[in-house]
């Protein structure tokens, strides 16, 4: 696949999400809107804070995209269609991942601003809370797969999703990607009614439209991750490999909207408090349960 | 158009103004809920609510602001990127922003006509080769330049320290004025941690000796003293000096003294020494060797018995002042800290020492650092929080303990910077207008100040005259309840003619009074829904509150009936939602009065309705919860709402039948109703029909006293939600 085409795939999928984003909020389809929206964007000046940090101010939006596009490399819409197919695909996206908190920690920082600034070390407290619920549960994938290939991860689902195989460990890592990409209720670092938009208010222009794109692609990111690791990723019948990708990809989008509309803001200390003394214990059950699945099925 | 960004128009340019002019993110002053008492939908206008001005195109205004709202959007407005524009709904006479580039009645269809016209105007006018510059004093500021160790060391260009030669660093002033006022990002950015408080003691860098109460320059070298912090003037004068010789004289005599004085003594809490190792009971932390406070039968010689009985003292008074704590014990920490390294790298500069590692420290004090390095940095960013670093001496590193000197304490017990940041009075969690200063420390509140008076029209001034008149004035009293105080003058005046009233009249007052309280409770849910996040909840209750604004007759208010019954339910299920709220923002009679739903979350059954027989010929009983938080404080607004509607229903009319317009001839009147907040009096002073003195007593102003009590000690998050759950109305707040 090349990379133009990735790209391209990409920026529909971000553009679609911003239309499900849309539905979900007002509850119309608006097809335009998002185009409008950052029209609106690249007419406006993008202005800098007084006194920023300006090397951490300018570096964030790009970084929050470079680190959610680089996670898209390895998740495979089809057999043949990846970027680059590496044996450690699984491990990497988690690792590539890891860039969000310090791109939002950045963000916090570089704009001198206090609700910026909190919202950006709230953000370092929610990495601690979310990232083991990353890791944990793709072990369990890779113990099925035997493998950390994406591709082969997908195959590994033919008999059965890994979302029924390892249901545990499913809820988990949705729950964790959801935190990850800061959705609601997740949705520490730019709490609008809270923090006043925190680690994005202060960016305006240019850059706030780079720091939108890359917060719609980090969605689908981590969207396509759940499809790839838990829903079978190209798997299922008459529609073409790709087709089924996207569907279930946006399906899972919509789903984390839907979701996060009827909830509250988590609290830090709930959120640490519960996926340290919950998350963990589950994931590692998760793990143990896998484990034995294989045992008694091998 | 006012707000155009400059550049010659061309067709990229038109082509982008044309396309964004389709979607118009507005930022509301004075907030969202009082367009929507106001019966406006914003939405379906087509334009998006935002809750920063950076996001924000348009600015819109409504009614007529304060003058110190007018000062805050003037900020908001200068913060907005251009192409930029301000949209005015009612009558509108600004003074610090331009006139806006728009105005719309206050009606729905007056606010799309408007909204066409201001997207005509931008696709239009959002480039133009000439523009005006907009600014505010607010944020004109001018920048001087300082050095980070010598505070006295200030110039107006770039450059670098004539002591210590470190590159000076710029920091921001407004012009005039000796102190930065928070200014800036946002609604403000952070603003100087805690003043230096009474005590400032001035001191030369270079003579430590010279202490002084107040500025001057040094009778030595001529210097300008730098302030300081320290309550113990005598104990300062000999910190810095004793500091050195502890440096000079343990340094050499380390290899000699033995370790039979050994004692140990907590990083963080110096006032805990043991003669064992162990753990801080305080904090937890291992404790560290304390090598200088031996035995004074120590051979070491009469200097060091000097530091010795000096450390000592410190110690001591140090016991006694534990916030005072500061420069002199973790001078103590630092000499003790550093004269074992200062042994081991054979190194005898004060200066250097300071910003190393100790390696056999390792496990106590390159935590601090870690944790320090917080304080640390949050005092670079606020970046005008100048530390006092003049005891330091000749500069170099500073080591954390350093940094920290004279930083507050937080609960955990680690110093840090403190940060004092203005939230309102345009914040979009709290009601537009309240105005709060809270001082964080890290995410935590620690301070928590209201400002009242922001939201100050000054009606009181404009309610003298025909007491006939008065319920028109009240109406608009609170704009978030509308019409809720007509009917406080209404009964007033009704109390004082003595007549009887018809039935008709009275349920129209019941009726009236009950649309005010649950179109206040809606919106206060709506606005609350907000600041959770919790965007079900602020749209249902948003389109609930719209819809009962609008509603024309009884029989569309008992429409609404069933949408409200399933707000109830599904907060009532959301289980998620009862633990964020639950424990949060607790009240008690203990904080202040409290009065409405505070004090019937409270479980206690204060409700003016309930002594009234207009109420209790309804069978009218108060609903009360006794959780005293703010989950308890929802429930209760939220059976009120049904309450209402229920009681709108029963005495079928929600229309004020105009007040007895007979002469009055009582000297005073007097009445005191339940409001969607709480209890409210007015008192007027009556001459021939005239009302004098008014005076209204609104539950807000005794609430506006809770919030300290709600904040201190909360982390952010839970303070704002603590605060937003006593619905506090700055619009109440008008004496």
């Amino acid at each position: 696949m090349t990379v133009a085409l990735f790209i391209g795939m990409l920026l529909v999928g971000a553009y679609t999400v911003a239309v499900i984003e849309r539905w979900t909020v007002i509850g119309r389809f608006e097809p335009v809107a998002p185009l409008s929206a950052a029209a609106g964007l690249m007419a406006r000046e993008s202005l800098v804070p007084r006194r920023p940090d300006r090397i951490l101010f300018e570096a964030a939006p790009p970084l929050l995209l470079v680190a959610a596009t680089l996670a898209a490399t390895v998740l495979p819409l089809a057999p043949g269609a990846i970027v680059t197919d590496l044996a450690t695909g699984a491990l990497y996206v988690n690792a590539v991942l890891a860039y969000v908190m310090v791109a939002l920690v950045m963000a916090g920082w570089g704009p001198n601003g206090a609700y910026a600034m909190v919202a950006g070390w709230r953000f370092l407290g929610q990495l601690v809370a979310y990232s083991m619920l990353i890791v944990m549960p793709i072990v369990g994938v890779g113990m099925r797969a035997e493998s950390l290939s994406n591709i082969d991860v997908v195959r590994s689902q033919a008999p059965l999703w890994n979302a029924l195989y390892q249901p545990i460990g499913f809820v988990l890592f949705v729950l964790a990607a959801m935190a990850l990409a800061f959705l609601p209720p997740f949705d520490l670092p730019t709490a609008p009614g809270e923090l006043a938009g925190g680690v994005s208010g202060e960016y305006t222009g240019a850059r706030l439209a780079i720091f939108r794109l890359a917060r719609l692609i980090l969605v689908v990111t981590v969207a396509l991750a759940i499809t790839v690791f838990y829903l079978g990723g190209w798997l299922g019948p008459v529609l073409p490999d790709w087709v089924w990708s996207a569907v279930k990809t946006l399906a899972v989008t919509a789903a984390m909207f839907v979701a996060g509309r009827q909830l509250p803001r988590i609290r830090e200390a709930d959120l640490l408090a519960w996926s340290w003394k919950l998350g963990i214990p589950l994931a590692l059950a998760n793990i143990a349960w896998v484990g034995i699945v294989l045992l008694v099925v091998a | 158009m006012t707000g155009a960004r400059t550049g010659q128009p061309n067709w990229l340019r038109r082509l982008l103004a044309r396309a964004s002019a389709r979607s118009l993110a507005v930022f509301v002053v004075p907030d969202a809920g009082v367009a929507r008492a106001a019966g406006l939908d914003l939405l379906s206008a087509g334009l998006r609510i935002v809750t920063t001005p950076r996001h924000a195109r348009v600015l819109l205004l409504v009614g007529q602001v304060s003058d110190d709202l007018e000062r805050a959007a003037a900020v908001v407005y200068a913060q907005m990127p251009r192409p930029r524009s301000i949209l005015g709904v009612g009558e509108q006479e600004t003074h610090r922003l331009p006139a806006p580039d728009v105005t719309a009645p206050f009606s729905q269809a007056g606010l799309e006509a408007a909204v066409a016209d201001l997207r005509q105007l931008l696709a239009e006018g959002a480039f133009s080769p000439d523009t005006a510059d907009f600014d505010v004093d607010a944020v004109r500021t001018e920048t001087e330049y300082v050095c980070p160790m010598h505070p006295e060391v200030v110039q107006s260009e770039p450059g670098s320290c004539p002591i210590c030669g470190m590159d000076l660093v710029p920091r921001e002033v407004a012009p005039g004025t000796e102190r930065h006022e928070p200014t800036g990002t946002g609604h403000g950015m952070m603003a100087h941690g805690p003043e230096a408080a009474a005590g400032t003691e001035y001191t030369c860098p270079m003579h430590p000796e010279i202490v002084q109460s107040e500025p001057g320059s040094c009778p030595i070298c001529g210097m300008t003293l730098t302030p300081r912090q320290d309550t113990h003037a005598e104990q300062d004068e000999h910190t810095t000096s004793r500091l050195e010789a502890s440096h000079h004289t343990d340094h050499g005599m380390r290899e000699g003294s033995d370790t039979d004085g050994q004692t140990y003594s907590c990083p963080m809490h110096p006032e805990i020494v043991r003669s064992e190792p162990g753990s801080c009971p305080i904090c937890g932390m291992r404790l560290v060797p304390q090598q200088d406070v031996v035995k004074e039968s120590d051979p070491a010689g009469p200097a060091m018995d000097q530091t010795d009985s000096d450390h000592a003292h410190h110690r001591v008074t140090h016991a006694h002042h534990d916030h005072v704590i500061a420069s002199s014990t973790s001078h103590v920490e630092l000499a003790s800290v550093d004269e074992r390294h200062t042994h081991t790298m054979g190194n005898d500069e004060p200066s250097t020492e300071h910003g190393i590692h100790h390696p056999d420290d390792s496990h106590g004090m390159d935590h601090n650092s870690a944790e320090m390095e917080h304080g640390g940095h949050a005092m670079g960013h606020g970046d005008h929080a100048m530390m006092d670093h003049s005891s330091h001496g000749g500069g170099g590193f500073m080591s954390m303990v350093a940094m920290t000197q004279g930083l507050p304490r937080s609960s955990d017990g680690l110093p840090m910077e403190w940060a004092e940041a203005p939230f309102g009075p345009l914040f979009p969690g709290l009601p537009g207008g309240l105005m709060l200063t809270l001082t964080l420390d890290g995410d935590t509140v620690a301070d928590a100040q209201a400002l009242p008076g922001t939201a100050r029209r000054d009606l009181a001034a404009t309610w003298p005259g025909d007491v006939h008149t008065l319920p028109a004035r009240f109406a608009s009293l609170d704009l978030l309840a509308p019409d809720a105080y007509a009917v406080l003058a209404w009964q007033a005046i009704q109390g004082s003619t003595g007549r009887v009233l018809d039935e008709e009249a009275q349920r129209g007052r019941v009726g009236a009074l009950e649309r005010a309280r649950a179109i206040s409770h809606l919106g206060w849910l709506a606005a609350f829904g907000g600041l959770l996040g919790y965007q079900w909840l602020e749209s249902e209750a948003g389109t609930l509150q719209l819809s009962l604004v609008r509603a024309a007759n009884v029989s569309a208010v008992a429409t609404m009936r069933e949408g409200v019954q399933r707000l109830i339910e599904r907060t009532d299920r959301n289980r998620m939602l009862r633990r964020r709220l639950a424990g949060i923002g607790v009240v008690t009679p203990a904080a202040g009065d409290l009065t409405g739903p505070v004090a019937r979350a409270d479980g206690q059954h204060i409700d003016s309705r309930a002594g009234d027989p207009a109420y209790q010929q309804l069978g009218f009983h108060p609903i009360t919860r006794s959780g005293s938080d703010a989950l308890a404080r929802m429930e209760v607004r939220l059976g009120e709402i049904l309450q209402s509607l229920d009681l709108i229903h029963s005495v079928n009319t929600f229309t004020l039948v105009a007040s007895d317009s007979g002469p009055i001839d009582a000297p005073a009147m007097m009445a005191t109703l339940e409001m969607p907040r709480g209890q409210a009096t007015v008192h007027a002073a009556l001459e021939s029909g005239t009302a004098q003195a008014v005076h209204v007593m609104t539950p807000s102003t005794a609430h506006l006293g809770l919030i300290p009590h709600v904040a201190v000690g909360a982390e952010l998050a839970d303070a704002l939600v603590g605060i937003a759950s006593l619905d506090i109305s700055p619009w109440e707040i008008d004496q």
